[in-house]
């Protein structure tokens, strides 16, 4: 079974280079349609099996390819990752969307024949739904076997990956081949989740199946994402230790056995990264890759920085106290996102599982930073202090098997790491008593920890507007401190390691001991981060350090931009307040007006999918938002008097609501036509402002080169303005033919 | 030519890649103070010597020795910190840093070594820049300058860590006569100054111009070797190489 499900992932991962995380809500998808149209519509099987299996899922795959993984050729790591990432995210709320999550009966698939019927092998009974699944893997793999080595299709699909340009030159379509194994791997995908599922309970539950992705690829790291019959091999030993676990270890004396079995493929997948040995170094993935990320001066930032607090402050004024409670909630989340463009934006490694290190870092707060009790309780500084440390070392234990190879497989490890502390850490609710002090000790006790807010010497954040304060100006500290390193020798060290290892180790670099560390710092923030997440809350539960809540905000992070400070603000805001907020309008507005209430029931179930959404035009787009603004705002700072005349403007708006003359919503709205003519408005005031520097030639010269010599003579400043653009410097005009070339012309 | 003077030296070095021999058996020394050719046809195995000697490609057998003590085992970083320094056929620049900071950078690298002999890195990076000639161009991004230029900085950004032996990969594509030519006084310069070279190129005006020794490979076999004017006559040269001296 994990056989079937891994092998999909690689054919997608070697035909197209993308590590399809979406492979898991796909067999989600499938499984759940599958329900639908043989258990709820009551379709005969094989006739549900065919629509599943051989219209919906090639489609879904094709779709997939054709409408989003197609732009992703020639972008970074990063982007070639969160965007998959993002359609996982969408999958899940559709789903949700379309089955309600907690139905009045139990979704059950059953297995094919009934699970009596049952045929005796060599003693063991096995139901015929088994001896399927088996029978189906194998040939599944070596059908995959013969379609990759034997036939036409299957040698070209493993050429798109090599080189697409080649195969595109020797008549092949690329594009069409990695269609087609987009929609082979979902229709694996869709039948792995339509055979797992009676097998493991019956119940469908979508986000049990979309993690499925993780079991599939600790055995797709058996075959290095490349080799199939490892693959198989690997599903195999995957599944047999499973086995063993259940059946050998005492689930009744260990309670933490049925939560190590479910771990168990993290666990493996850890085991085979230690195992697996040290990648090539490589040099830089694309020439020149569609990220840009400028980087701010350190006046801009500190200027940034202060106008940040300064506007936080006069919001805090006006705002509601729920408000501030979401946007403080925002602003710690936007701490835990700084942790991000530290890791991503900088060094360009990924950790899909930020908020888990939160959980961590609130673990140790909760356990060694309290003091007082009752109301009086507060988190002490040195307790963020221990957080902090705890984090960066627990980072370096999970980071360090995989900082050896490529980043993809850092961000396999840390998404592992997530789902490890949730399946196991967060699950230790009860007291144990630890074998060397023989002393109780639980670790997450009752399922619910209480942290209260930090209390540092004399500063006492209990209260939300100065806590909402507190987060915004360590933000804004932390935010100029991480400018400060990217300035630093560290920065560009760093920012050198992202760019090439392969240089950067040449020149001396000793790579992964600077992976580690800023991996330790980033898990450091993070930490922090998410202990403060904890104390904005009051009281947090496993819920709280979901992996999907730390991969959702990765993704708006992206989106937001993830070299820059402020793109941590948008994540962080935006997962915070503006979708929590939103969807919670839409819930009040919808038993406000009951009779509009099924549009509003839309809007808030699209609301869910939304992000996703955003994420993944991210291939459009992979530099983020805050590029975007940046740069149309850059243009802008010549423009000066239309700049301060907004600032007055903006000032006026807010004096206007002190004075209660407007409400909030007026403010939002006005400030926000402010900010969206502002660009229309200075360059109607002030064009002289907009024509970049280097580009006034461009006005008197607007003949195209071609036609250069016919609608007007050829000049010497036409000739050096060529061999500029060719990258001929200064030359006479006269091409040098280097002996290689023409040893290579002789040899034809 | 000694023994004892070969600053690097490659014996037996193989490298297959599936069936096909890429090095096979190859054994040459780079002598210390001198400009050391590897020349050969596209695909000859220049690049993948220079990858083994530098440690991002571990060869199937033999060894590579740095001032007599072997290497074939260091991983990159401690070959560097050994006075080994290279550059890339194809550009591996840092393309989100200017064309300073680019040679900056590696002198930073350089004073995290742990080796106690910390260089002024902003005196010997306005050095450097005036030395290769790129201070018209210093402070623009890197990726917008043209690959001549870009190659140039790919050379500076190797001498700042203050090696003993540079590696530099075709480092005249994509330059003009004009600068190929500067390139070479500036070789003559840096060898005269004790820096050893060793130099994969195409441009024979370059390599018989700068070149003391001269190395030939041919699909992974060393053909020949010997000074500009032994391989300018040199009948297997001319055969597998160039096919007629009309290169020449």
């Amino acid at each position: 079974m994990y056989g079937i499900a891994a092998s999909g992932l690689v054919v997608t991962y070697t035909t197209s280079g993308i590590f399809n995380f979406a492979h898991g809500a796909i067999a989600m998808l499938g499984a759940f349609l599958y329900w639908q149209v043989r258990f709820d519509w009551g379709w005969p099987a094989p006739l549900a099996l065919l629509a599943v299996l051989g219209i919906a899922a090639p489609l879904l795959g094709a779709v997939l390819h054709i409408g989003i993984m197609r732009g992703l050729r020639g972008t970074a790591e990063v982007t070639r990752i969160v965007v998959p990432v993002s359609v996982m995210l969408g999958f899940l709320a559709l789903s949700r969307w379309i089955w309600n999550p907690s139905p009045r009966e139990r979704r059950v698939l059953s297995k094919f024949f009934g699970s009596t019927e049952t045929v005796s092998i060599a003693g063991v009974n096995i139901t015929y739904h088994e001896l399927i699944a088996l029978a189906l893997a194998v040939v599944i793999a070596l059908s995959l076997r013969y379609l990759f080595f034997r036939t036409r299709p299957g040698v070209a699909m493993r050429a798109v990956v090599d080189d697409p340009a080649l195969l595109e030159l020797n008549g092949g379509r690329p594009e069409r081949l990695a269609t087609m194994a987009w929609a082979l791997g979902a229709v694996l995908a869709a039948l792995a989740g339509i055979l797992i599922t009676p097998i493991s309970g019956g119940a469908l539950s979508a986000d049990a199946l979309t993690l499925l992705v993780i079991n599939a690829f600790a055995a797709a790291m058996f075959g290095r994402l490349r080799s199939l019959p490892r693959t198989f091999l690997g599903a195999a030993v995957l599944g047999l230790s499973i086995n063993y676990v259940f059946a050998y270890f005492p689930a009744d004396r260990w309670t933490w056995v049925s939560n190590f079995r479910v771990s168990m493929p993290m666990i493996l997948l850890f085991a085979v990264l230690i195992v697996l040995p040290q990648d090539r170094l490589r040099g830089a993935t694309v020439l020149r890759s569609r990220e840009r990320f400028l980087l701010p001066s350190m006046r801009t930032a500190v200027i940034g920085a202060v106008a940040l607090v300064v506007v936080m402050y006069l919001l805090r004024e006006i705002l509601s106290d729920t408000a501030i409670i979401s946007l403080s909630f925002g602003m710690t989340l936007a701490i835990i996102a700084l942790s991000l463009v530290l890791l991503t934006g900088y060094a360009g490694e990924i950790n899909m599982a930020a908020v888990s290190f939160g959980a961590i870092g609130t673990i140790l707060v909760y356990h060694y930073g309290v003091s007082g009790s009752g109301f009086d309780a507060r988190t002490t500084l040195l307790g963020y202090v221990v957080a902090g440390i705890g984090c960066a070392l627990v980072g370096a234990l999970v980071s360090l098997p995989a900082l050896r190879l490529r980043g993809l497989y850092l961000a396999l490890a840390t998404l592992a790491f997530g789902v490890f502390v949730t399946n196991m850490v967060l699950r230790e609710i009860g007291a144990r008593v630890l074998p060397i002090f023989h002393t109780e000790f639980s670790i997450f006790p009752a399922g619910t920890l209480s942290v209260p807010k930090p209390k540092f010497g004399p500063f006492d954040f209990n209260a939300m507007p100065t806590f909402l304060m507190f987060t915004t100006l360590l933000f804004a500290a932390l935010g100029v401190g991480l400018i400060a390193f990217r300035h630093s020798n560290y920065g560009r060290r760093v920012a050198a390691l992202k760019d090439s290892p392969a240089a950067a180790a040449t020149l001396g670099m000793n790579v992964v001991k600077l992976k580690l560390l800023v991996f330790m710092l980033s898990a450091a923030i993070a930490g922090v981060g998410g202990a403060l997440m904890s104390a904005q809350l009051g009281s947090v539960n496993i819920d709280r350090f979901d992996i999907f809540i730390s991969i959702s905000l990765l993704m708006l992070t992206v989106v937001g931009g993830i070299g820059y400070v402020s793109g941590a603000l948008f994540g962080g805001i935006l997962l915070g307040v503006a979708f929590g907020g939103l969807s919670d309008t839409f819930v009040k507005l919808g038993t406000d007006h009951a009779s509009l209430d099924g549009l509003f029931e839309f809007l808030k179930d699209f609301v869910t999918v939304l992000p996703a959404t955003i994420g993944i035009t991210m291939g459009k787009n992979p530099s983020g938002v805050v590029h975007d603004i940046v740069t149309s705002f850059r243009a802008m700072a010549r423009a000066k008097p239309v700049l301060i005349g907004a600032g007055v403007l903006e000032l006026l708006l807010y004096v206007l609501r002190r004075a209660d003359v407007i409400n909030n919503w007026y403010l939002l709205v006005l400030s926000f036509m402010v900010l969206l003519l502002l660009p229309v408005v200075a360059q109607a005031l002030m064009p002289e402002a907009f024509v970049p520097e280097g580009e006034e030639r461009k006005d008197e010269d607007d003949v195209p080169p071609e036609f250069i010599g016919i609608d007007r003579p050829f000049t010497l400043a036409d000739r050096d303005h060529l061999d500029q653009a060719l990258g001929l410097h200064g030359n006479g005009g006269k091409l040098k033919v280097s002996a290689g070339q023409a040893a290579a012309e002789v040899e034809l | 030519m000694s023994e004892h003077d070969s600053l690097l030296h490659c014996r037996d070095v193989v490298v297959s890649f599936g069936g096909n021999r890429a090095v096979d058996s190859v054994s040459f020394d780079v002598h210390a103070e001198t400009v050391t050719g590897l020349i050969g046809p596209n695909g000859a195995g220049k690049t993948t010597l220079f990858n083994v000697i530098t440690g991002l490609l571990s060869p199937n057998s033999g060894h590579v020795f740095l001032h007599g003590k072997e290497i074939t085992k260091l991983p990159p970083h401690k070959r560097a910190q050994r006075g080994l320094a290279r550059t890339f056929q194809r550009l591996e620049l840092f393309t989100s840093l200017t064309v300073r900071d680019n040679i900056r950078v590696a002198g930073e690298i350089r004073n995290h070594w742990g080796l106690g002999d910390n260089i002024d890195v902003v005196a010997e990076t306005d050095r450097i820049i005036e030395l290769i000639g790129l201070h018209e161009v210093a402070d623009r991004e890197v990726s917008e300058i043209p690959t001549g230029q870009a190659r140039v900085v790919e050379v500076g950004r190797a001498l700042m860590t203050q090696p003993r032996i540079v590696l530099l990969d075709e480092p005249a594509s994509g330059q003009t006569e004009q600068e190929t030519r500067t390139f070479g006084r500036l070789l003559r310069e840096l060898v005269a100054d004790g820096l050893t070279v060793c130099l994969v190129e195409h441009d024979m005006s370059l390599v018989m111009d700068v070149c003391d020794q001269i190395h030939v490979l041919d699909y992974g076999k060393m053909i020949a070797y010997g000074s500009a004017e032994e391989i300018r006559n040199n009948q297997a040269v001319i055969d597998a190489y160039l096919g007629a001296p009309a290169g020449l």
